[in-house]
């Protein structure tokens, strides 16, 4: 598959090292090219509308935060002083919160644009192709499980604190004693979930000395390679240049 | 004397492996739990000290680093660079729950603000070369602030660090402290770290 998990993964390398060694002005036109990729690509897609939104509004909030940096960065930090519509700037700050700004705009696309293609199934596969433990790789999708778990969990645990009395909504100091209200049982539960998973777990004969057969099915692409290479060489030059 | 490998091996294995995997999710949500009761702290590695007090340090390890991993899947892609902090993390509490500390409060208070000393000094290199100390968290307006005083990069993000770290650490120890001190034992002695906590040596 030319652009399978371990191309993609390499791909997303190359944009990390992109944002460390290219200048801002083709750090936005990186920018601007994965969210084109995310909807126009077909290995690159997002895996279901959903995500699809997800991705886009991640889009915006960093674009926003990036503007936001650089004002910030202009107005506080001192260098030559001008004027931009009326506003005291400071022109070494500027540029430095454009160049900080886009520099973390592109190096959080291109991570995300990898994690929205993606899916849990298709990185664990990659991870223990790479010769990752089988019971790190468990524990990643187990927690994947947790995590769309445990939030009506802890919605259902606050509701009935909160009926009891406990002083969800009163001042700081009580709140914060309300926060072990809401952990512990939370907690309490989930060991006890942990036991009785493990348990299950042993008894199936699992003992995380699983290995996975490398494969010829998803060996890295020659764009994967070529990806890789012209990372490397992005941050040779950015450290040489430097 | 166990090898590094046994001791993987041990901590990563029956009730510990669910663990930690929970301890991973802790660390992800424990955000929902502070902002639905409006308290102003982060508490984002209470998972990885739950897992270093109840299995040990390699265990708190691998959950601090998948958890900055998920948390780069899940949306936060800058926590990719923030592993090496977040194992330190594992590590340290995992070595001084070993010693006893969370057997005794004011040990973890202590643990605390050495544990925010170290995650800050480990953090700001970090921040301060890869990020320019601009990560888009909140923590940037304290690094613009000490930035606009005439303090370098690696000054401003290490003040920061140092000024926020240790106050949220202290309160990660010591919500672990209370949790596990109030964990029935029966539960407790399935995992690895059992000999850690107070209810078992009192």
């Amino acid at each position: 598959m030319l652009f399978g998990t371990s191309t993609r993964f390499a791909f997303t390398f190359f944009l990390s090292a992109c944002a460390f060694s290219l200048p801002w002005q083709l750090n936005i036109a990186l920018a601007v090219f994965i969210v084109f990729l995310e909807r126009m690509a077909k290995p690159f897609r997002a895996r279901s509308s959903n995500i699809h939104r997800t991705f886009q509004r991640f889009a915006r909030r960093m674009t926003l935060l990036a503007l936001f940096i650089v004002i910030l960065n202009a107005v506080f930090l001192r260098g030559d002083g001008t004027t931009i519509g009326g506003l005291p700037l400071y022109a070494g700050g500027l540029e430095f919160g454009i160049a900080v700004g886009t520099r973390v705009m592109l190096l959080s696309l291109s991570i995300l644009l990898f994690f929205t293609s993606t899916s849990l199934k298709e990185f664990s596969f990659f991870l223990l192709k790479a010769g990752i433990p089988t019971n790190l790789v468990t524990i990643i999708l187990l927690s994947s499980h947790f995590v769309e778990q445990l939030p009506s969990k802890i919605g259902q645990i606050f509701s009935a604190q909160e009926a009891r009395g406990a002083p969800v909504r009163s001042h700081i100091l009580a709140r914060t004693r309300s926060f072990f209200s809401v952990l512990s049982p939370l907690v309490l539960s989930s060991l006890a979930e942990s036991v009785e998973r493990g348990t299950a777990l042993e008894l199936r004969g699992f003992h995380g000395q699983l290995r996975i057969r490398k494969n010829d099915n998803e060996r890295l692409s020659l764009p994967g390679y070529l990806f890789l290479l012209l990372g490397v060489l992005a941050l040779l030059w950015k450290v040489l240049w430097k | 004397m166990q090898t590094l490998r046994e001791q993987f091996r041990r901590e990563l294995s029956g009730a510990s492996l669910p663990l930690v995997a929970f301890c991973v999710a802790l660390n992800l949500l424990v955000g929902q739990i502070t902002g639905l009761l409006k308290i102003p702290i982060y508490l984002d590695s209470i998972g990885t000290v739950l897992a270093a007090v109840l299995t040990g340090p390699w265990a708190a390890v691998v959950c601090g680093g998948l958890s900055n991993i998920m948390a780069a899947a899940f949306g936060n892609p800058t926590m990719m660079f923030f592993i090496p902090p977040m194992v330190s993390i594992g590590l340290f509490a995992g070595f001084i729950a070993r010693l006893g500390w969370f057997r005794k409060l004011y040990l973890c208070f202590v643990g605390g603000i050495l544990q925010g000393i170290i995650a800050s000094l480990l953090s700001a290199p970090i921040s301060a070369q890869l990020f320019s100390g601009t990560t888009m968290g909140g923590a940037d307006f304290l690094v613009i602030f000490f930035r606009s005083r005439g303090f370098s990069i690696f000054e401003s993000t290490l003040l920061q660090g140092l000024m926020m770290d240790p106050v949220d650490k202290i309160f990660t120890f010591t919500a672990v402290f209370f949790l596990t001190r109030n964990l029935p034992e029966r539960l407790v002695t399935r995992f690895p770290g059992a000999s850690n906590i107070r209810s078992l040596t009192s």
